[in-house]
């Protein structure tokens, strides 16, 4: 039995490796070096002023026009009393762009701006409520910001929660051959590495999870509602996933042979409950939802993501669990968008 | 701005903004306080003498200026640059492919002459070395926020920001990493005598 009263091994070299601290005194810097720095440190503060600016650009610009209109008379062009505008502090732009999580570059994000995600954490965020978060290894760019915006999804997945939109605003996602158009939805947009089988021109897949989006591909303009992907399932994994239903589940397969439609609104339904449930921060609620969704809709398009998000809510709750879902993950989608993130969670262990 | 006379002088809190306002005898100062702190982190988790150390140092500097608007002044200057500085290596070492991915705890020698070393320090050396392979052999995640916390004494919360996870899943980390090395190092009976010894020598 070890003995708990003397340090363990562990600790020992702790202590040892704390023993070997460099001497306290820092080596002579170089002048020149020290000037060089000096001035790196100037030209960063520089830049990072100077997006500030940036950013404040757009606002000020507003309230200039705004002045300028109110001097030559044009007072009817504005919806609101000039004085307002002109002599109110410049407020942040509504469609200001802000990166969270373990990314490079800054913080604030413009035009021609990438965002390459290193983790699950990294989320784009429109000051309008729109967010989008990357995947492992996504990488996204800034194409247009302000009531166009516009992203380009140049790897891996992204999912799109975005806020409603108003008159006169639009949202976009582009990648190498497809343009997706939403109006108030969420979805998820994915670059496959491979084209799926029944559709070898394309190599985007993209999930909608509430809403309708519009994706044009090809000159090729399709509505996808929620429940449903683009391009549809292939006719040959439709077959394969239902003739892997338990037989348990047989009569709710057949139904969704029968009214595939009404299917995908329940399976949807059931979705967003838990994704509800997730946002509440029931935890074993969103697990309980999802567990059913699999189990009652094996051949939901949404199975996949339905898999993803029980996996990430397991992770927080229960580890062993969390570890099985990631290993069943893999072995079910060995080439899934979320493969980086399951293989850290089984790194880890419960 | 800040008088000329008590640049020098001023608190971490009026340094910070003066630096923030772009004042060049503040950015100046500034760079006097934080770069001895910089290089005391670099030389502890990367060693003197990694070819990267110069880039580090640079980085370091960029990334304290991008993140400097987090700093309210709550904590002290020297241990906010403390965390900077470690998530800087960490990233770039995390990120070595070919590499070592855990620091190298005998790189931490000031680079004296080691044929002058006393046979102390080269058993020492020996000895850190040892316990390095089994470290190496850990998970680096799990090895880093042993070192993170254990070795370098950063809190759980500073562990969890280098590191970008959550303080619960640092804390998890830290418990395995430290119950996997331990059960390396007691399969070693000669180096777990050896570390026991050593360790009672220096208590």
């Amino acid at each position: 039995m070890p003995d708990d009263s003397k340090p363990s091994l562990a600790a020992r070299a702790a202590r040892l490796m704390r023993r070997a601290e460099p001497p306290a005194s820092s080596p002579a810097v170089d002048p020149r070096q020290r000037a060089a720095h000096i001035a790196l440190l100037t030209a960063t503060i520089r830049e990072e002023r100077s997006r500030a600016a940036r950013r404040r650009w757009a606002t000020a610009s507003l309230a200039a026009a705004a002045c300028l209109a109110a001097a030559l008379g044009v007072r009817a062009l504005l919806a609101r009393p000039p004085a307002i505008v002109v002599s109110g502090p410049p407020s942040p732009s509504p469609y200001a762009l802000h990166v969270e999580g373990d990314v490079r570059p800054a913080a604030s994000l413009h035009v021609g701006d990438r965002v390459h995600a290193r983790d699950a954490t990294t989320r784009v965020v429109v000051a309008t409520g729109t967010k989008l978060t990357l995947d492992p290894a996504a990488e996204i760019a800034v194409v247009e910001e302000g009531p166009t915006q516009i992203f380009s999804l140049g790897a891996g997945s992204v999912r799109a929660d975005v806020a409603k939109l108003r008159e006169g605003e639009r949202f976009l996602v582009r990648t190498a051959d497809v343009e997706v158009e939403v109006r108030g939805t969420s979805f998820r947009v994915e670059s496959l590495r491979a084209a799926p089988e029944c559709m070898p021109v394309g190599r985007t897949r993209v999930v909608v999870v509430e809403g309708v989006v519009v994706v044009r591909h090809a000159g090729v303009e399709a509505q996808v509602r929620a429940g449903e992907t683009w391009p549809p399932p292939c006719p040959a994994a439709e077959t394969r996933s239902a003739s892997a239903a338990p037989p348990a589940q047989s009569a709710s397969a057949a139904a969704a042979t029968a009214s595939p439609g009404s299917t995908l609104a329940v399976a949807n339904a059931l979705f967003g409950r838990a994704e509800a449930a997730r946002k509440s921060g029931d935890g074993r609620g969103v697990v309980a939802l999802f567990d059913r969704l699999l189990a009652e809709y094996p051949a939901s398009p949404l199975i996949e993501s339905a898999t993803v998000e029980r996996m990430r809510a397991l992770d927080g709750i229960d580890r062993s669990r969390a570890v099985a879902a990631a290993r069943d993950y893999l072995a079910r989608f060995p080439r899934g968008f979320a493969r980086a993130e399951a293989e850290s969670i089984l790194a880890i262990g419960p | 701005m800040l008088g000329s006379d008590g640049i020098d002088r001023a608190d971490d809190g009026e340094l910070v903004l003066g630096v923030r306002r772009g004042d060049p005898r503040a950015v100046a100062a500034f760079y006097e306080r934080v770069r001895p702190v910089i290089d005391r982190r670099l030389r502890r988790l990367l060693g003197i003498h990694d070819a990267d150390y110069d880039d580090m140092v640079q980085n370091s500097l960029i990334e304290l200026i991008r993140s400097i608007h987090r700093f309210r002044g709550d904590g002290s200057l020297e241990g906010w640059v403390s965390i900077v500085a470690s998530r800087v290596v960490y990233r770039e070492l995390r990120d070595r492919r070919s590499e070592r991915r855990v620091f190298d705890p005998s790189s931490c020698d000031d680079g004296s002459d080691t044929a002058a070393a006393d046979d102390a320090e080269s058993a020492s050396r020996e000895l850190l070395l040892r316990v390095h392979k089994h470290l190496d052999a850990l998970d680096p995640i799990k090895a880093w926020t042993y070192l993170l916390h254990d070795v370098i004494g950063h809190s759980l919360t500073e562990v969890a920001e280098i590191t970008s996870s959550s303080v619960s899943a640092a804390q998890s980390r830290l418990f395995r990493g430290r119950r996997e090395l331990e059960d390396r190092l007691s399969s070693d009976a000669d180096l777990a005598s050896l570390l026991r010894s050593r360790d009672e020598e220096g208590a």
